[in-house]
């Protein structure tokens, strides 16, 4: 117990007292939440400028009132300590800004769009329009127009045809326009810009509003007909303790995506900071002959025994730490009350059995093979195991009892986090899942570790050619050194 | 105390079809320096790790200070590998305290300090082992192996990559802690190295032990059959000598090659009767010929490709 102790001591400073850990802990959130913060991150830093668009008017009526629009929009702009955002404020959520196309914002949710303005994703820039007429408008002055553009002295121009406030004939059979007149936006990035989008938006707006009072509906009645009834997210009602029966606290739309995704990332990146190592660690030990010194002093079991005790006592560390610091940040922001205290336990036990499995299975590929650049092959299905909940885990938010969800909460190795996920939604997950979940995932741990246990006793004295995973398995069955220890 | 520190009775240990050691005797007086030579591949390295009870063997009996049960290393038994074996991250220091606590040895401090001073090496207690030399490293190395004080000592080329100093300085270690009563096996393919060294030598070849014995006995049982004189200026060899096979001249000797059965004395007497020589010296065969005459030349040919192509575990 001594020697496993002594083991697990040095393991555990192996791993906490560097600089590459220390750095670790401080990028690994930075990396994982990077890929959301940072285009937000960009765009705050970008200077917002004027954009002048070109627009052709071929009706006649719309460029004056879209200008109102637009200077509206610009004074908005200016004012950007105003927390009421505006109507004109639009733009789409996945066009142009780099954001996942997985984040489930929905533009007209006033809670969405403030998450959206706070991760830096709203476009920034003024738009400054300027009338062309459209006398003799044709493919010179589209010309024209377009090496305005590459010479940046222009950014788009809007071609809106004379028709569009018209009636279109419609098909008798299916009552619908057999031509929509199209309005052209044209630009060097016209797919993605949320300029497009705005003036879309804007324009169609513009367009509705003409033909309705056109059909003699009153201003005033269409924003009557227009208000929203906006379907509001409640919890589950239960009864406290006061016995008055009352609705869960109304949840909030972000921390119902960002907990249990957070939770789900937090628990990846443990793992992942706690096994890598392990890997290396053993690699090392192999290749510099420590392992026969080692072994020399203790057995193989002792050896991985105090191996994984100072590992599991790492990953606590970096729990701890992350921990502790997403206390202080919720406390900070007022957040207690989101805190999810009640899947702590879970969350803790899942996370040192999935520790176990996982750092266990890279400390036998550490001792199978000879070099780094080798272990490559062999990580590569752990990895995709390892990460199969995270490719699932939006589809398992929205549907936390689901089939898939549920298969695989019921396959061990994806068990820790598919779990983790799902009690962080807050949903009812039935009992029997929770416990069969969590005997299967006790049960191959243990099998786990004990073959990673054998094959780790074989490859650590192995030297030369790197065995083939079925080599390797074969170890299990047999040990090719006989060695009865 | 056991008289005989390392006991191997009719050990044999196979590695799937390979035979790594076959039947071995083998009995290691304690407090002795004991030799193990042999090229890579002959079963020296399988030796060594059913000592340290690594592995187990097949068939037979290991019995350690003692100890014939035991299922894991010894706390008592020190071992140095051929090559590395430390931490490279790790400060000097913390290394030797981490190997000696590994053996039950807690309050190691004043030992680490001595051998750091007794090696020239106090200054490097803070560094960490990749910033050190090769022939730094093995002291480290060394100190590592000898931290806990053990009863059974074992080095495996202790002395490959240091100078001539500090191959006298790690000498007059080795020799002080066999003084201390520790015993000490010494694994080497030097045969010079041996026969300065160690006391008794046991030499394997193919899992088959082919000698063991002290350095003397095993000279004796290979007798001198090569003579080396030097002659006086202005003095020639006769053509023909009777008894002496051939004859070669390196520099300002010629080493005569005797026949079976002629007597060195004889030659001696028959020389100085007809020339004037400077010097005459019977040379006893170096272990390193004694080797070749037992296991054949083809055991020096194997030594070399199998340095290139080590296999695990023999």
């Amino acid at each position: 117990m001594q020697k496993i102790l002594t083991i697990a001591r040095r393991e555990y400073q192996a791993m906490v007292a560097t600089k590459a850990f220390v750095i670790g802990i401080a990028l690994m959130p930075v990396m994982m939440l990077g890929g959301m913060w940072i285009p937000g991150l960009l765009k705050g830093m970008e200077r917002a400028e004027d954009r002048i668009i070109a627009i052709v008017d071929g009706s006649g009526q719309l460029f004056e009132s879209l200008q109102m629009v637009a200077n509206q929009r610009n004074q908005k702009l200016k004012t950007v300590t105003d927390e009421s955002t505006s109507e004109e404020s639009a733009g789409g959520a996945n066009a142009g800004d780099g954001s996942p196309k997985s984040l489930p914002f929905d533009n007209n949710k006033e809670e969405d769009r403030q998450a959206r303005k706070a991760m830096g994703l709203e476009e920034i820039h003024r738009y400054v329009l300027e009338s062309i007429p459209v006398d003799k408008f044709g493919d010179e002055q589209r010309l024209a127009l377009s090496d305005r553009i590459r010479s940046g002295d222009l950014y788009a121009f809007v071609e809106i045809p004379a028709d569009v406030l018209m009636p279109q004939p419609l098909d008798p059979l299916t009552a619908t326009s057999l031509q929509l007149p199209e309005i052209k936006y044209v630009a060097q990035d016209a797919a993605l810009a949320d300029a497009r989008q705005w003036v879309d938006k804007e324009l169609n707006k513009l367009i509705r509003a003409n033909r309705l009072s056109a059909a003699g509906v009153a201003p005033t009645v269409l924003l009557e007909l227009e208000r929203k009834a906006p379907v509001v997210g409640s919890g589950l009602y239960s009864r406290d303790e006061a016995s008055n029966i009352r609705s869960e606290v109304n949840p909030n739309k972000l921390a119902s995506i960002f907990l249990p995704m957070g939770l789900m990332m937090l628990m990846f990146m443990i793992i992942m900071m706690s096994a890598q190592p392990m890997l290396e660690s053993v690699l090392e030990e192999k290749t510099l002959r420590i392992s026969e010194v080692l072994l020399g002093s203790a057995n193989a079991q002792q050896l991985m025994t105090g191996k994984l005790l100072g590992n599991v006592a790492g990953s606590l560390t970096v729990f701890a730490l992350y921990a502790s610091g997403s206390l202080v940040a919720a406390y900070w922001q007022g957040y207690m009350d989101s805190i999810p205290f009640h899947i702590l336990p879970w969350f803790i036990i899942y996370l040192l059995l999935a520790v176990l499995l996982f750092s266990s299975i890279f400390m036998a590929i550490g001792a199978s093979v000879s070099q780094l650049r080798e272990a490559q092959g062999l990580l590569l299905p752990v990895w995709m195991v390892m990460l199969l909940p995270m490719f699932v885990w939006f589809n398992v938010l929205r549907e936390p009892n689901s089939l898939l969800a549920t298969v695989l909460s019921l396959f061990p190795p994806s068990t820790p986090l598919m779990m983790t996920l799902r009690l962080a939604t807050g949903a009812t997950i039935p009992a029997w899942q929770i416990v069969l979940s969590f005997v299967l995932l006790i049960f191959s741990t243990v099998i786990g570790v004990n073959a990673a246990a054998k094959i780790y006793r074989i490859g650590i004295l192995w030297q030369g050619k790197t065995p083939r995973l079925s080599e390797m398995l074969m170890w299990l069955i047999r040990n090719p050194t006989t060695s009865r220890n | 105390m056991t008289e005989f520190a390392v006991e191997l009775s009719n050990v044999t240990k196979t590695f799937g079809t390979n035979t790594a050691v076959r039947d071995l005797d083998l009995a290691i007086p304690t407090g002795s320096i004991y030799g193990f030579i042999g090229p890579n591949g002959s079963g020296k390295t399988t030796t060594i790790r059913m000592i340290l009870r690594i592995f187990f063997p097949d068939r037979g009996r290991v019995t350690i200070l003692g100890e014939s049960e035991g299922k894991c290393a010894d706390d008592r038994v020190g071992y140095l590998p051929e090559e590395r074996g430390l931490y490279r991250r790790m400060k000097v220091r913390n290394l030797l305290q981490y190997y000696a606590r590994l053996k039950g040895f807690r309050d190691c401090n004043g030992e680490i300090d001595f051998w750091l001073n007794r090696l020239g090496a106090a200054d490097w207690a803070n560094r960490k082992i990749e910033t050190l030399s090769k022939g730094m490293t093995q002291k480290v190395q060394f100190i590592a192996a000898v931290i806990a004080r053990p009863q059974l000592l074992i080095l495996d080329e202790p002395f490959s990559g240091l100078d001539p100093i500090n191959l006298e300085l790690l000498r007059e270690a080795i020799l002080e802690i066999r003084s201390r009563g520790t015993t000490i096996i010494f694994s080497t393919h030097e045969m010079d190295v041996a026969e300065r060294m160690c006391e008794r030598v046991f030499m394997i070849h193919n899992g088959n032990k082919v000698l063991d014995g002290t350095v003397r006995e095993i000279q004796k049982r290979c007798p001198a059959d090569e003579v080396r004189i030097r002659l006086s200026e202005g003095q020639r060899l006769p053509d023909r000598i009777p008894g002496v096979l051939s004859r070669e001249e390196r520099g300002a000797y010629v080493h005569l090659k005797l026949q079976d059965g002629s007597e060195a004395n004889a030659l001696l007497k028959r020389l100085a009767n007809e020339i004037q020589l400077e010097h005459f010296e019977l040379l006893r065969p170096s272990l390193h010929n004694i080797f070749i005459r037992m296991a054949g030349p083809e055991a020096v040919a194997s030594e070399l490709t199998e340095l290139s192509s080590s296999s695990a575990s023999h």
